[in-house]
């Protein structure tokens, strides 16, 4: 018996050794951390070239014609006409352009002397064969109305490429100058000149070439010597991928990455953790885009308009600013914030008033169950909500939202898949209540709307119990070809009033992005897209 | 036997600790001092105070309390499993020890392919193929582990089937059914009773395992596994909303163990003659 007791003892004390242990650790992960920073500061004298970048999940199939690989990494191969920049168009790989009166011919005039990474030339009659590769899918983009109104693409000589269109259409600029699909590939990485099955190799004119892929745990690239706009500082840049909050920040804590970036990548208690930490730098970019649930309008429950009302007014977003973001990011009262073009418009929020949830519930025949849940005709207020498990806070708005609706009677289950099964459930309509964003600048907003009109993300899907559904769509597609700047406002508030009345979209706030580096990493600022990365801007 | 019993203090200490456990799961609504689901997020990572004893998690929920209320699904469910497991592992251990024969041939071959998988890996697999629900976590638990008791109790069993007073029973034409509840499951019960305790004690981490690995047990549902994968994600902001619900999964599976040790102590005849 003595020795048994001993045994526990034993055991005992192993616990407090290993829980003293951990909290040991934590102190030697600061010293390390230091002692990186230091060993960093020395060898300042040889200029670090290298970063290493770290991402949730792998590269992927990174074909510039298509939306499967991470952006980022998209932008650091390939590039397109031109660039969006904050005060309007820059040329790329097109020097400069000219656009016909009638707005229907754009001419752009190639960058000459560009060359691929792997030797080819990049010139009108490269750019020609993209974009007959991406024309030949042109199923796959609908988000895009330029298909719609495309007559047709030319190349007559090697610096001058051509596109004509059958209505002078306002975007175009911007649809040529977002990371895909309009980005050039080698037309020697094509199979056959066609990318929609995939293509050889990811070949492109960017600052950067993919140097090495193992999948799911890194990629390396290389600068690419012959950039045309100068070879970048940085010039290896190693992705890790870790797909878990803490272990990314444990990472960077001991020097392993150099860089964390996104949106969802860090949460508001580790931005508050480094703020006044020494030896990093915490960035946080001006909202980009708006954190919102889709309340799915073809599905039973919610096909209720008030139902729909009840739920935005049951949502407190202020608390959820204060309480998961510390105030980081903003409340949000609308789909799209006031400094998103053309939405400065005139909208009532939803109030967060509980009171007036459960008086539109009443009114609408929903009476409390025995067990404390809303019924009505038999049928309960069962609800679903879908979030992103990558992504390191929905997860807690959704339990917060879970307790709070449970309040008034909403039964909510909440269920989190991985970006990519999320995504594929959103598309084809399988929800309730989805977590979604709107796509940021400089998509914003006529990307985001003509989006509604096709399945691209949940927004198609949720809308279909809309009655007036049709007639949404049809003065989104009335807004991409208006030449009338008047007019063209009027159809964006008649659009946006149209959507925000019929409650399909819960703003909860507008999110930022966030970066958290090491001090001596220079030139770090954000993009004007939320998904580039500046790397060919960094250095040490 | 209770004067065994008593004398054993590892006994004593596991069974009055594994008790007040349990009873504290079953009393939680009149200790806990708030409600487990209630949040309060603009409260989130307090210190721990009278309010709070043990402080609030992510979402301001009262962690003693969800540890209170979380003794029901982790203990209930873990008993429940091993209530499972071991009804139907010492069926089948009883029919295959006791009948022999081809039925003992189809008993055991299926356990031997039972054995030969990594279990753990078959109960992602069967809750994977079910989804994702306690129940399908039973199922899968009780499914997987079956077998292992199945051959333990067979041993059990071919022991006493040819003793006397087994042999003596079949000359006397009693029925089958008679021998095997009235002298086979008695003899060997001490067995199943260590057995028992030992496995609660793996159903518990089984449990949890799957819990924090987002497969069992789903929010808000404060289960301990599913507590840790919450605590998880703040596991360098807030490293105390992790250790409690860790501590208790330790304290409490170690205490399932010995008890399974010192239970096989008391109930073992020879250990009194010591």
């Amino acid at each position: 018996m003595r020795k048994r007791w001993s045994g526990v003892l034993l055991a005992g004390a192993l616990c407090t050794f290993l829980l003293a242990g951990c909290g040991g650790a934590a102190d030697t992960a600061g010293s390390t951390a230091d002692s990186g920073q230091t060993a960093a500061e020395g060898e300042g004298s040889a200029a670090k070239d290298d970063l290493v970048f770290v991402n949730y999940r792998d590269i992927r199939d990174l074909n510039p014609h298509l939306y499967a690989g991470e952006m980022y990494a998209q932008e650091m191969l390939f590039e397109t006409l031109v660039n969006i920049t904050e005060d309007g168009y820059e040329g790329c790989l097109a020097e400069t352009w000219d656009i016909s009166e009638d707005g229907k011919t754009y001419t752009f005039h190639i960058r000459p002397g560009v060359k691929f990474s792997d030797g080819e030339v990049c010139d009108a009659y490269a750019i020609k064969a993209n974009f007959d590769a991406i024309l030949e899918n042109k199923d796959r983009h609908t988000w895009l109305e330029m298909m719609n109104l495309l007559v047709g693409v030319d190349a007559p000589d090697e610096n001058t490429f051509v596109i004509e269109l059958s209505e002078p259409y306002y975007p175009l600029l911007t649809e040529l100058g977002v990371t895909r699909p309009f980005a050039m590939i080698s037309p020697k990485a094509m199979k056959d000149g066609s990318t929609k099955d995939g293509v050889n190799e990811f070949i492109g004119t960017g600052p950067y070439v993919l140097d090495e892929v193992v999948t799911d745990e890194y990629a390396v690239f290389k600068a690419n010597e012959n950039y045309w706009g100068g070879e970048p500082a940085i010039k290896t840049i190693t992705v890790k991928v870790i797909p878990d909050n803490q272990t990314r920040i444990l990472a960077l804590e001991k020097g392993e990455i150099d860089l964390i970036f996104g949106k969802n990548m860090i949460d508001a208690d580790a931005i508050n953790q480094y703020k006044d930490k020494e030896g990093f730098t915490v960035e946080l970019s001006d909202p980009t885009s708006t954190r919102q649930i889709v309340l799915n309008t073809a599905n039973g429950l919610l096909a209720e308009k008030e139902v729909r009302q009840a739920i935005q007014h049951a949502t407190n977003k202020q608390a959820i600013s204060d309480g998961i973001f510390y105030g980081l990011e903003q409340p949000a009262d609308t789909l799209f914030a006031k400094t998103v073009p053309y939405c400065d418009i005139d909208l009532e929020p939803y109030a967060y008033d509980v009171a007036q949830a459960e008086k539109l519930l009443a009114d609408a025949g929903w009476t409390k169950g025995s067990d404390g849940i809303l019924e009505k005709n038999g049928q309960k207020m069962n609800l679903e909500l879908l979030y992103n498990s990558d992504s390191v806070t929905e997860k807690s708005i959704a339990e917060y939202l879970q307790s709070e609706y449970g309040q008034i009677g909403i039964q909510l289950s909440i269920h989190g898949e991985e970006e990519q099964s999320y995504r594929d459930r959103m598309k084809a309509g399988d929800f309730d209540m989805v977590f979604n964003i709107c796509w940021g600048m400089p998509y914003d907003p006529q990307s985001s709307l003509a989006a509604m009109r096709a399945p691209v993300y949940g927004d198609y899907a949720a809308q279909q119990g809309l009655e007036d559904k049709a007639e949404i769509d049809q003065a989104i597609t009335d807004i991409l070809v208006s030449t009338d700047e008047a007019e063209r406002q009027e159809l964006y508030t008649f659009v946006l009033t149209r959507l925000h009345e019929d409650a399909v979209y819960i703003p909860l706030t507008y999110e930022c992005n966030k970066a958290i580096y090491r001090s001596d990493l220079k030139g770090f600022h954000f993009m004007q897209t939320q998904y580039e990365v500046p790397f060919e801007d960094l250095s040490f | 036997m209770l004067h065994r019993f008593l004398k054993n203090k590892t006994a004593v200490g596991t069974v009055a600790l594994v008790l007040f456990v349990a009873l504290l799961g079953i009393f939680a609504p009149l200790i806990a001092p708030n409600d487990p689901y209630k949040t309060d997020i603009i409260n989130k990572f307090a210190s721990p105070s009278l309010q709070y004893p043990f402080g609030t998690d992510n979402l301001g929920r009262c962690l003693l309390s969800r540890m209170l209320y979380g003794i029901r699904p982790t203990l209930g469910l873990a008993v429940l499993t091993m209530l499972g497991t071991i009804g139907l592992g010492a069926l089948m251990g009883l029919l295959a020890g006791y009948f022999r024969g081809i039925l003992e041939e189809i008993i055991m071959r299926v356990v031997d392919v039972m054995l030969s998988f990594p279990s753990q890996v078959m109960v992602f697999a069967v809750v994977a193929l079910l989804g994702i629900n306690v129940q399908n976590v039973i199922l899968a638990n009780v499914f997987i582990k079956w077998a292992w008791y199945a051959r333990m109790i067979r041993t059990g069993v071919m022991q006493y089937r040819d003793c006397n007073f087994v042999r003596f029973s079949r000359c006397i034409g009693t029925p089958e059914r008679f021998i095997l509840v009235r002298h086979l499951i008695p003899s060997i019960a001490a067995d199943l009773a260590v057995l028992s305790s030992l496995d609660v004690g793996w159903a518990i981490i089984n449990i949890s395992t799957l819990s924090f690995l987002g497969l069992g047990v789903q929010a808000p549902t404060p289960e301990w596994g599913a507590m840790l994968n919450e605590a998880k994600n703040v596991l360098t902001s807030n490293p105390s909303q992790m250790l409690i619900p860790g501590i208790a999964i330790v304290v409490l599976v170690s205490a399932f163990n010995l008890m399974g040790d010192a239970l096989r102590d008391v109930l073992d005849p020879k250990e009194a003659v010591k």
